[in-house]
């Protein structure tokens, strides 16, 4: 029997014993309790961040399990955007009289959960740690449980997402029958020596991939599958939409990056074709759809969903400068959306927190930070110059334009100026329209320390993209 | 020829009480029909040298998922007069995917479906499978081990946090409060007169003006 090496997989170990710890110590309804839970939190991101620098170098091949600079990129990426996301929830929970510790506990596993599926090099573990995530989103999404639009939510999303893991799972089924083997270097060779047979394609292969790739990009709410992400993103509590806007955004992507390249690599003019049409539908339908939306978290939602469209268009690119720029885009997305969520959290008029664009009439003139905050995040997602969201944007529609793909690139710009049109609608709310002015003042420390970071990371980006860019670039260097 | 046998008395017994499931009229004998066609499915599994399959068998769908349908059944109000009268409306229903479960039994048996190889049906393995399994699970398959354990821990902290509530107006064992009662608070010593009767003491005890 050989030993196996733990010094790779040592971020993981410690957050599963870390949780554990917080469910121990820190769990409970007073406030003193749920703060030291948040500050653990934090400080154990922080910890599992620098173990994951102490494991690099170390390649071991550990059972079902491959941590190569991919995983390690999108894992540190995960455990910095954790580290901000629990930094923002309490505020807004201890006013509804949800602060608890097992908030903390869950969010720790729902990290948990996405660093094991980028890890995985296999079904199994894939699957696991698809679920670990998802089962904690489902919880979270539910944890104003006395609300009844969290409920609805917490509801929706689970028994929609569990359809979307039964369809995945079957695919896997499939593909295990097909081609005898779980691991991703095993399913790729027996995919290999299916297409060399001969015959056109096997129809239970197509079968399994579709099947397998309809439960990813349900993950990622892509067109055909996104009905379920405005309902839930509103009805969520705020904190909680800003964690399943961000962090699985970016274990889905890297999860599809993941199985278009390892097991379907010999695929590759197949998944081409499908994964274009795909961000062409979600592109035009997220942005067309944001228009009509007067709820800023449904706004949010819909845009979030166009920019899951534009980051495919990289993935449609194929090629290692498409993928990277897919990656930087995720990136620059998650810090956006972390400075967006936290101008959110502050916003309020009378102690009620605001989400119609309708009442956001004069917050220009009261707090000219965050409203500037706002407009900047939103106009970087649309991918207006001078933020990083351009430089994002540049990235994939230049690996798509090499990669002769140049009527997505036609409708990814079009549908950039639908989104810079209801940027400006929300700028002429905030800074033009007359209404009830009132804005609360209070502002707790930290949401201001993280929406100032995530509008510095947006413009920071765009003066210096380069070394974010190179990580990118050797983080999918293995493949190409 | 033993295992003959007991094949028999497994399998015989399993349909039997497979029958008494869909059939018998009190849910509460269902629930009953069902754990006794576990345990029979139980033996038939050891019978076929899967004795860790078996005992799982038992343990989870006997000891803990037939235990909960038990209890399931005991909370809900059930009419057996409205029961009995439903039943004769799905009869068709039922006969027509019987019939056609049973084409296709058929037919697939047609087809050499369930022509097994000999060799297939003697026992799979000859070590205990449980070693085996307890070796795979903590070597080459440890992470999504631990993984589903995990998920489950999940389960466990989501039912609590979704559906744990601290109720008002329910009596709750307070042990600070009990030892700190005193005599005082909750006897009265009185002296009630002759042929008054015991209410009237009481006020008397009490202390309140007539």
């Amino acid at each position: 029997m050989e030993t196996i090496q733990l010094l790779p997989i040592l971020p993981e170990i410690f957050l599963a014993i870390w949780g554990m710890l917080i469910l121990l110590f820190a769990t409970g309804t007073s406030a003193q309790i749920a703060n030291r839970a948040m500050v653990m939190t934090f400080v154990g991101l922080f910890i599992a961040l620098g173990l994951q620098w102490e494991g690099i170098g170390h390649t071991d091949t550990l059972p079902l399990l491959k941590v190569d600079t991919f995983s390690r990129f999108v894992g540190g990426i995960v455990l910095i955007g954790g580290m901000g996301l629990s930094l923002i929830a309490r505020d807004f929970l201890t006013r509804h009289q949800y602060h608890r510790g097992e908030f903390y506990v869950l969010l720790i596993f729902c990290i948990l959960g996405i660093r094991t599926l980028i890890i995985a090099d296999s079904l199994l573990t894939l699957y696991v740690g698809l679920e670990m995530m998802s089962f904690c989103l489902y919880i979270l999404a539910a944890f104003m449980r006395e609300n009844a639009k969290s409920s609805e939510a917490g509801l929706k999303y689970f028994v929609l997402g569990s359809l979307a893991s039964g369809v995945l799972l079957y695919g896997m089924s499939l593909l295990y029958g097909l081609t005898g083997d779980i691991s991703y270097t095993g399913v790729a060779a027996g995919i290999t020596s299916l297409i060399q047979a001969g015959e056109p394609l096997n129809p239970a292969l197509i079968v399994a991939f579709v099947f397998i790739l309809a439960g990813i990009l349900f993950k990622l709410s892509v067109v055909p599958f996104h009905m379920w992400t405005p309902d839930v993103y509103e009805g969520a509590p705020t904190p909680v939409t800003a964690i399943m806007s961000t962090l699985p955004k970016l274990a889905a992507v890297a999860l599809l990056m993941r199985v278009l390249l390892e097991p379907f690599a010999t695929l590759q003019n197949v998944w081409q074709p499908t994964i274009s049409l795909f961000a062409m539908l979600t592109m035009v339908g997220g942005s067309l759809l944001a228009i009509v939306q007067t709820n800023i978290k449904r706004l949010l939602a819909y845009s979030s969903i166009a920019q899951v469209g534009f980051l495919l268009v990289g993935i449609a690119a194929g090629t290692g400068t498409g993928f990277a720029g897919a990656l930087f885009y995720t990136v620059t997305y998650i810090a956006t959306l972390l400075g967006l969520f936290a101008v959110l959290l502050q916003l309020r008029k009378r102690a009620v927190d605001i989400e119609n664009i309708g009442d956001f009439t004069g917050l220009g003139r009261t707090h000219p930070v965050l409203a500037g905050i706002l407009l900047l995040c939103l106009f970087s997602l649309a991918g207006v110059p001078p933020l990083a969201g351009f430089f994002a944007k540049i990235y994939v529609f230049q690996a798509a334009m090499e990669s002769g793909l140049l009527g997505l690139v036609i409708v990814g710009v079009l549908s950039s100026a639908v989104a810079v049109f209801y940027s400006l609608k929300l700028l002429k709310t905030i800074y033009f329209e007359k209404g009830e002015q009132q804005w609360d003042a209070a502002q707790p420390l930290q949401l201001r320390l993280v929406s100032i970071t995530g509008a510095a990371l947006t413009l920071g980006l765009f003066i210096l993209p380069h070394p974010l860019w190179k990580l990118a670039m050797q983080a999918v260097q293995g493949w190409f | 020829m033993l295992a003959d046998l007991l094949f028999l008395l497994f399998s015989s017994v399993l349909l039997i009480a497979a029958l008494g499931v869909i059939t018998a009229k009190n849910p509460m004998h269902c629930v009953l029909f069902m754990i006794l066609s576990f345990f029979n499915a139980a033996g038939l599994f050891i019978l076929l040298g899967a004795e860790f399959l078996g005992l799982l068998l038992v343990m989870v769908y006997v000891g803990a998922i037939a235990v909960m349908f038990l209890f399931i059944v005991m909370t809900i109000d059930i009419d057996f007069a409205v029961l009995k009268g439903k039943n004769t409306n799905i009869v068709p229903m039922g006969i027509l995917v019987s019939a056609v479960l049973l084409l296709e039994l058929i037919a697939g048996a047609w087809g050499g479906m369930f022509h097994t190889p000999q060799q297939q049906t003697k026992p799979v393995m000859q070590e205990e499978n449980a070693q085996i399994l307890g070796e795979v699970l903590f070597t080459d398959y440890v992470v999504p081990f631990q993984g589903a354990a995990i998920i489950l821990l999940i389960a466990m902290v989501g039912a609590i946090v979704l559906t744990h509530r601290r109720r008002s107006g329910v009596k709750r064992q307070d042990i600070t409060k009990q030892i700190q009662r005193k005599k005082s608070d909750c006897m009265i010593v009185t002296e009630p007169p002759a042929k008054s009767g015991v209410a009237a003491a009481y006020f008397v005890g009490k202390g309140v003006e007539k």
